[in-house]
Order: C-alpha cells, then sequence, then structure tokens
C-alpha cells in the first residue's frame, strides 16, 4: 500500500508538470473591463509634417448612468483623442502611453483619412493598415478635406457615435463602399486606380449647433495620389459601370418638357462589348435597368404609349450623360476606375498585354459609346 | 493508464467474495423432523429475536388431535387468506390429515409446495411465504399467500410525457412484469430471475424477446451480473456502476427508465432489460449515446415533430455543454468575434463586475447547480421557496450588486434550460459535470481549447461500447438504416421496410464483434 502511495504521488507530480505549461494560454487572455474599444481612427498631418492620429473611443456608462440616460436624449458615447508622432505607429503608441487600458481595435469600423495625407502619403497609411493584424479587412475608408478629429467628434443624432452613423448611412445612400480590402484590390490594376468616398462636416440646416456628416462624392486616385474628386452623381454613374449600383432616385428635366421628374432607377446590369478598330479603343456599354416613376411635375402622361417612351427614353439618356461626364473626367485625372481594362483584357489579351504598360495613355483615348435600355416598370400613376 | 491500472488491482484485492451461506441462520442445514416440538425449538432458535415472525400453532381433527405449526413474516404475508383458506379449510375438513397431499387437498391455496431442509424453509420465510408443519410428518408446506406493501401503478414524475402511457413501474417485481407482460403478449418474452446481494437476496429478472435479443447478450449479462459481490441491491444503479464496460466514464453505457413502453420497445428493438425488486428503475443494455437523447414520445406524435424537436434537442444538448466555456472564450479571448453593438452593450454590463468572466461564469453555474441541488432535496413543501429564493438572489440582486452581469445570467439561465432539455437525467448530469473543465480550459485557451475539448469528448464517447455496441453508432461506425432513427425520425413506414429493423443489424455486428469483457 504505502509503495502505491509514492506511486501515485510521482504521477500526480508528472501530470501537474505537464499541466502546468498550459498556464502560459492565459497571457493571451484580457478582460472586458480592460479594454478601450477603438471604433474610428483618423489620420491627418499637422503643418511640420508630423502624422497627427485620432482616435474615437467607446465611453462605456454605468448602470446608474444609463437609467438616468433614458429621460434626456441620448448622448453619444465616445471620446475622441489626438496625438502626433513620426509615423502612425509613433503617434498611436503615444496615445496608449496615456490610457489605462488596452486600445483594442477589433471593432473599428471607421478610417477618416485627411486630404493632406491623402494627396501623397497614402501608401503609406494602406500599408499600415494592411499590415495592422488587428484592424478589420473591412474596415470602411473615406477621405476628407475638413478636420480629422471634428469628423470623429461630431454628434450623430440617431447613432450612438459618429462612426456607427458613417458606416449605415455609406451603405443606405451611395453605396460606394471602400474597404482596405477593395483598396488591395484596386492597388492590383493598371495605373492603381483607387476611389474612396469624400465626407464633409456640414451644419444642420434646422439647428446650426448639429453638425451633419455629408457625403460629397468620391475621391480619384491613381498611383496612390489624389487626382480629383467625382460628384455624387457621378459617382453613382461609376457604380452603374462596375456593377456596384443598387438603386437610386433621379431627379432631372426630359427634353423640350418644363418640370422635372423623378425616376427610381433599380437592377441595372451593365454589359460592356470592347473593340479595337484601326488604333481607336471603342467601348460598347448596353445599359440595362428598371425604373419607376416616382414624382412627375411634367405634362408627360405616363399613361399614353408615346409619353411612356419618352420618359423611358429621357432617363436612359440621363443616365448615359452621368456615366459620360464622370468618365470623361476619370480620363483626364488618369485613373481607370471604371474598370474598362478588364473588359480588353478579356477580349484582347494580346493587345492588352503589349499595351499594358502605356494604360494611363490608351485610357484617354478610349470612346464610350453607352446604349440605354430602360425600362419603365410603374407610371406611378394611380389616382388619373 | 498506469494509474487505473493499478486502481484497478487495488480494487480487486481488497474484497473477497462472500459465502453463499451468509444470510442463512446456521440451523439451517438441519433437515425437518417429524416432531412439531422439535421443529418449534429450531424455529425459535434461528429467530430469537425476531419479533416479527409469527408462529402458531394449528389444532385441527374432530378431538383436536392433529396439530400444525404456521411460520410467517409479520406484515408480508396474506393474514385474510391464511384465516380464510388455511386456518378455516383444516378446521372445517372431514377427512382425516394425516400426510403433506391429504393437507394440500383440505387446504383452498393453488401455490403450495412441498420442502424438506430447514434451509428452504427460511428463504421462503424472509420471501414472504407462510411455511406450514405437519405434526408427524417430516417436511413442510409452503404457501404462495404473500402481500407485500406496494404502492399503486402510478405516472412517472422521472419521465413525463404528454403523449402515450403515463403508468410507470413500481417497486414489485411482479407487478412490472406484469405491466410488460400486457404489451407484449407472446411465449417470446422470456423473464430469467436471479438473485444478487449476499445479505438482501434481491430478485433480478431479465427479459428479452427470444428470436430478437442476441443469446450472446443475454449470457454475457447473466456472467456479468452474477459476477457481482455486493451486500444489498437497492435501485439498479448500484448493478449498473459495476457492469458497465468501461466503468470509469462518465457517460452511461446503461440506460434506466421507469417506463413500460421505453423497456417494451428496447425489447423489440433486440435489447435486454434488468429488472429489480424493490425499484422502480429498470436497466436496459446495450444502449448508444444516441438512445438517451430520446423520448418515448417521439414515436407517438409525428415523424415530423419528432424531427424537429430531436434537432432542437441536439442543439441544445451542445449548448448545456458550451454555452458558458463559449462565453468565457469569447468575452476574454475573441471580442472580435461579437458584433460591434452587442460589445459596447455588454462592455457597459461588466464594467462594475469586479471578477473576471470565468470566476464569473464558474461561480454562477456553481451556485445554480446548488441551487437545483437543493430543489431536489427540499421537502415538496418548501420547494416553491427556493426557486423565489434563486430567482431574486441569482436574478437581480447579483445583478444590482454588480456581483454578476445580465449577460452572464442570461447564457446560465439558457444553459440550465438546455441541460433540463435533454429527456435522460443521467447523460444531463454527465453533460452539467463536463461544463465544468471545459470552461477552465476555455479561459485558458479560447475557442481553441473549447475546439479540443469537444475533440477529446468525441475521440471518448467514439472509443465507448455498451455490452460490445459502439456507443456513438450509429454515427461511428455509421450505419445508414440506423442513423434514420438517431437525431431525424424518419417516418415508421421507412423504418419497417426491414422488417428486422435497427436490430437486425446489431445482431450482426454483436456476433461479427465479440463481446467484450
Amino acid at each position: 500500500m504505502k509503495q502505491h502511495a509514492i506511486h501515485t504521488g510521482k504521477i500526480l507530480l508528472l501530470i501537474i508538470l505537464l499541466i502546468l505549461p498550459t498556464l502560459s494560454g492565459c497571457k493571451d487572455h484580457h478582460e472586458l473591463d480592460n479594454l478601450a474599444l477603438v471604433m474610428a481612427t483618423g489620420i491627418d498631418m499637422t503643418d511640420e509634417g508630423r502624422i497627427r492620429i485620432s482616435l474615437q473611443l467607446f465611453v462605456p456608462q454605468t448602470g446608474q448612468a444609463q437609467q438616468s440616460a433614458g429621460s434626456t436624449p441620448i448622448q453619444n458615447q465616445s471620446f475622441v483623442t489626438t496625438e502626433t508622432g513620426e509615423t502612425i505607429t509613433d503617434a498611436f503608441n503615444n496615445i496608449t502611453r496615456r490610457m489605462s487600458r488596452r486600445l483594442f481595435r477589433g471593432h473599428n469600423t471607421v478610417i477618416v483619412i485627411s486630404t493632406s495625407v491623402a494627396r501623397d502619403r497614402l501608401g503609406e497609411v494602406l500599408d499600415y493598415f494592411q499590415r495592422m493584424r488587428e484592424i478589420r479587412q473591412r474596415t470602411l475608408l473615406f477621405v476628407t478635406d475638413d478636420k480629422v478629429s471634428d469628423i470623429l467628434a461630431a454628434q450623430s443624432v440617431l447613432e450612438r457615435n459618429s462612426s456607427i452613423a458613417l458606416m449605415k448611412q455609406e451603405r443606405k445612400h451611395v453605396n460606394l463602399e471602400t474597404t482596405i480590402r477593395d483598396i488591395s484590390l484596386m492597388k492590383t490594376r493598371p495605373n492603381k486606380p483607387i476611389t474612396i468616398p469624400c465626407i464633409k462636416l456640414t451644419e444642420d440646416r434646422t439647428d446650426p449647433r448639429k453638425k451633419v456628416i455629408d457625403t460629397v462624392g468620391s475621391a480619384i486616385f491613381s498611383k496612390e495620389i489624389l487626382n480629383g474628386r467625382l460628384n455624387v452623381r457621378q459617382t453613382f454613374g461609376m457604380l452603374m459601370m462596375t456593377g456596384a449600383f443598387e438603386d437610386n432616385i433621379f431627379s432631372f428635366s426630359p427634353r423640350d418638357e418644363k418640370g422635372a421628374i423623378s425616376v427610381d432607377v433599380q437592377a441595372v446590369h451593365v454589359h460592356v462589348r470592347p473593340t479595337i478598330h484601326q488604333g481607336q479603343w471603342i467601348l460598347d456599354v448596353d445599359l440595362r435597368g428598371r425604373g419607376a416613376l416616382v414624382e412627375n411635375s411634367t405634362h408627360l402622361d405616363p399613361m399614353k404609349n408615346r409619353d411612356y417612351a419618352i420618359i423611358e427614353e429621357s432617363t436612359g439618356h440621363f443616365l448615359s450623360s452621368v456615366i459620360h461626364s464622370g468618365f470623361h473626367k476619370s480620363q483626364k485625372l488618369n485613373s481607370d476606375v471604371y474598370m474598362t481594362y478588364q473588359a480588353f483584357d478579356r477580349k484582347y489579351p494580346a493587345e492588352f498585354q503589349k499595351w499594358e504598360k502605356h494604360w494611363p495613355d490608351i485610357y484617354r483615348t478610349i470612346k464610350l459609346r453607352i446604349h440605354p435600355h430602360i425600362e419603365l416598370i410603374h407610371s406611378g400613376a394611380i389616382t388619373d | 493508464m498506469s494509474v487505473w491500472n493499478f486502481l484497478r488491482q487495488w480494487k480487486g484485492k481488497s474484497k473477497k467474495k462472500t459465502p453463499e451461506q451468509l444470510y442463512l441462520a446456521p440451523e439451517a442445514s438441519q433437515m425437518i423432523s417429524g416432531s412439531l416440538n422439535k421443529n418449534k425449538r429450531i424455529l425459535d432458535q434461528a429467530y430469537q429475536d425476531c419479533a416479527d415472525v409469527i408462529q402458531r400453532v394449528i389444532r385441527f381433527g374432530e378431538k383436536g388431535e392433529s396439530g400444525a405449526l404456521l411460520v410467517y413474516l409479520e406484515g408480508t404475508a396474506n393474514v385474510e387468506e391464511i384465516d380464510e383458506h388455511v386456518i378455516k379449510s383444516l378446521q372445517k375438513s372431514k377427512k382425516p390429515v394425516r400426510s403433506l397431499e391429504d393437507m394440500k387437498q383440505a387446504l383452498s391455496v393453488t401455490d403450495a409446495q412441498k420442502i424438506k431442509q430447514f434451509a428452504d424453509v427460511f428463504k421462503n420465510v424472509s420471501d414472504g411465504k407462510p411455511v406450514l408443519f405437519l405434526d408427524g410428518v417430516p417436511s413442510a408446506l409452503i404457501l404462495g399467500l404473500t402481500k407485500w406493501a406496494t404502492r399503486s401503478v402510478e405516472d412517472t414524475p422521472t419521465e413525463p410525457v404528454i403523449r402515450g402511457a403515463k403508468e410507470g413501474f413500481v417497486e414489485s417485481l411482479h407487478v412490472n412484469i406484469s405491466l410488460i407482460r400486457r404489451r407484449i403478449r407472446t411465449p417470446k418474452l422470456k423473464v430469467k430471475t436471479l438473485e444478487v446481494g449476499d445479505y438482501s437476496r434481491t430478485q433480478v429478472a431479465l427479459t428479452y424477446m427470444d428470436g430478437i435479443c442476441d443469446k450472446k447478450l443475454i449470457q454475457e449479462i447473466l456472467d456479468r451480473v452474477n459476477r457481482v459481490s455486493i451486500d444489498g441491491v437497492w435501485d439498479g444503479g448500484m448493478i449498473q456502476e459495476q457492469i458497465q464496460d468501461q466503468r470509469w466514464s462518465i457517460f452511461p453505457q446503461i440506460q434506466t427508465t421507469e417506463r413500460p413502453d421505453t423497456i417494451c420497445a428496447a425489447m423489440l428493438e433486440g435489447r435486454a432489460a434488468l429488472f429489480f425488486e424493490g425499484t422502480p428503475n429498470v436497466l436496459i443494455m446495450p444502449t448508444t449515446f444516441f438512445a438517451f437523447m430520446q423520448s418515448p414520445e417521439d414515436y407517438y406524435s409525428g415523424f415530423i415533430i419528432s424531427t424537429l424537436l430531436r434537432i432542437l434537442r441536439t442543439i441544445f444538448i451542445l449548448i448545456a455543454l458550451l454555452a458558458p466555456a463559449f462565453y468565457i472564450a469569447v468575452i476574454t479571448f475573441h471580442q472580435e468575434l461579437i458584433p460591434t453593438t452587442l460589445i459596447m452593450s455588454v462592455i457597459q454590463f461588466r464594467e462594475q463586475v469586479p471578477f473576471p468572466a470565468v470566476v464569473e461564469a464558474v461561480g454562477m453555474e456553481i451556485t445554480f447547480e446548488g441551487l437545483r441541488e437543493a430543489g431536489v432535496r427540499l421537502p415538496r413543501q418548501i420547494g416553491p421557496a427556493i426557486s423565489i429564493v434563486g430567482a431574486l438572489v441569482i436574478g437581480q440582486a447579483a445583478i444590482q450588486a454588480s456581483l454578476v452581469s445580465p449577460a452572464m445570467v442570461i447564457v446560465v439561465s439558457i444553459t440550465a434550460i438546455a441541460s433540463f432539455m435533454i429527456p435522460h437525467y443521467d447523460l444531463s448530469i454527465a453533460i452539467r459535470i463536463l461544463r465544468f473543465p471545459i470552461m477552465i480550459i476555455a479561459s485558458m485557451f479560447g475557442l481553441l481549447g473549447v475546439v479540443l475539448s469537444v475533440i477529446c469528448i468525441v475521440i471518448h464517447l467514439t472509443s465507448l461500447r455498451s455490452f460490445g455496441i459502439p456507443y456513438f453508432e450509429p454515427f461511428a461506425p455509421f450505419r445508414k438504416k440506423a442513423s434514420l432513427d438517431s437525431v431525424v425520425r424518419a417516418p415508421l413506414w421507412v423504418q419497417k421496410q426491414n422488417p428486422q429493423g435497427a436490430h437486425g443489424n446489431r445482431n450482426q455486428s454483436v456476433k461479427g464483434r465479440g463481446q467484450k469483457t
């Protein structure tokens, strides 16, 4: 019996020794109350050329504060802190040093880049975020002319903080969502065409104290350098060409008519037919889509076949003009955000490979011909 | 492994088999004598200090010249019938009673057997049968006039169903067997009896269907039960623990039930059942893991409903096992897995909680287990009180005192609900216990630990056998036909296409694989 006891003692010791190294797993463990959630990151530059980053942190409210908040208007639960540094990491570490908690960026939904940084240091910024393990590849990117910290500090009326508001409204309005992953893809294309939505802080029209974040179009980059902008309509045109368009209501005046019509354009499909004819690169685009007449202040009567056709035609005309204007702009900016190279690459792989290095020159000369076929599915006439 | 081997050896050495004579009085070896007085003396000696043994001398015949001695245990013999059919019959008898044959004729009792040894006298008196000695005859008559106190057949509180038979087994072996006989009316239903327990001599009945059940299985069960050495058996669990294939496993490899319909269905599937005198719990063997997740009701309500319910149970068994561990892992290691808006709320809840998530979770789970155990032990009148205390203490006060977060309370309650969804208590308790080590592992390794724990459990489950049948059948090894009645419940007509059903397969597999001893 005694022998057995020694035996078990040894075995127990062995088991304990074997289990001990597993405790090293506890090192990775972070309690929630030791984390500070970073909701958004803003990147800016000081006049001296130092990087300045702003972080929007989530401020938890304790149980009692929450209860009292029930009656008063909900305060945004965020706090913005700013710090400068030689690099982004340097600036970030300077913030970390002042914080009592570990900054956790797994829930960072939004990155706002100021135009000053975007103009020529975008590559640096993108490289940092692509490397960063903790930041998700699906984080949204924005460019702004305003002070980045002001955008982050803006109080959202409906959401808990401005970053969540930005995330939601971008999907709803412009449908141009550029994530870090998208950028990685865009960087593989000839001349590295990148589009990032542009936002602007504007005053609310009824309550000047409140600030609203507006999407004002998209910033166009080529070779990671900010070249110019597309306005909101042109951005829609671009999305139609790349297939990312969902739906939007466009208001415009048909030719030879007083007043305007509003058409809800949906289900847009684009079929691209590239041709190279005597050294001229031509792109024929069949634009198919459906439209629902939402509002009509013209004399056109959708119940009449003739007017019906006019509405359809003018809608198509309008859409092709939107696409055209954006396309010409992008040709000027020399950024193939319309992804025309794909169409040529598929049909003329040999030619394309020959000219790929000179794609900027070719892109400028591409002729775009749009053949719209918009079908009106709803006249909107109920009472007549 | 060496630890187990050592423990096994150590256990084997410590106990030696007790001789059968233990429960008999030393006088057992004697033969019954012709003299009533001598017999009475021996009985007096054996039943010294046994106040409940009644010995009554009956004088009968025309002048009271014949004498008889009646011995029985108070409370076990049917006194009214003794008065009516023994004493009155003897006294009224016109013919002279000179031999036991005469006496048999005189008595109006069906079950009367002749014995010659005192050993048999003691056995039968203990069994509740009165023994009648006749003066001048060196043998005695056993009368089958027992009447044990037993409760009537009632519904089963432990395995309730909405649809299906309500009656459950009682403590009497004979009543239980009769409940089975009433459902399966064929001589192919075999009942083998044996005795277990050195002192208790508990009656055990092994029932099975002849022709469906494998003969080897029956022999194996009998062998294993006969090898058990125990002083007394008060419930099947005491035997179950000792005859299971893998005695150190936390998972039950023998199923227990109180429902006659479950037993009948199991027997028609080729399983055997072990009944014990004095307990309503009947053992079914062999069994599989999935049998513990099935309710008899699954076969009574439609197959669509049953399939959905079984899938629901499967999901909830995973919740019962993993929910708190998953919570700990996600909260402390993988915060990026939680949706942003949810983590904002969870952070607010946890802001004032002073403990790490694992302490909070383990503490809450232990509290709940305590509450549940207290609920079982408490007298029925106080039962509701504990639930009020529990709800107030755990549910509200703990949150207000910032000892636990509301999210944790939700996790604990879902886990509790999930563990009660498992139809069989044996499995539900095993799952509940396994939850705790997984929680600790999750706090050390995060989701990696949770996944590894599940892998370990599945490896263990697939390595288990119940009387030679793989425990994780029909999935490991995969058997298509049997899998139709596992996590899903195929319509009965689909299952019936093969008249042998699942058991046909099972028999072959037992033969092919051989029995594990």
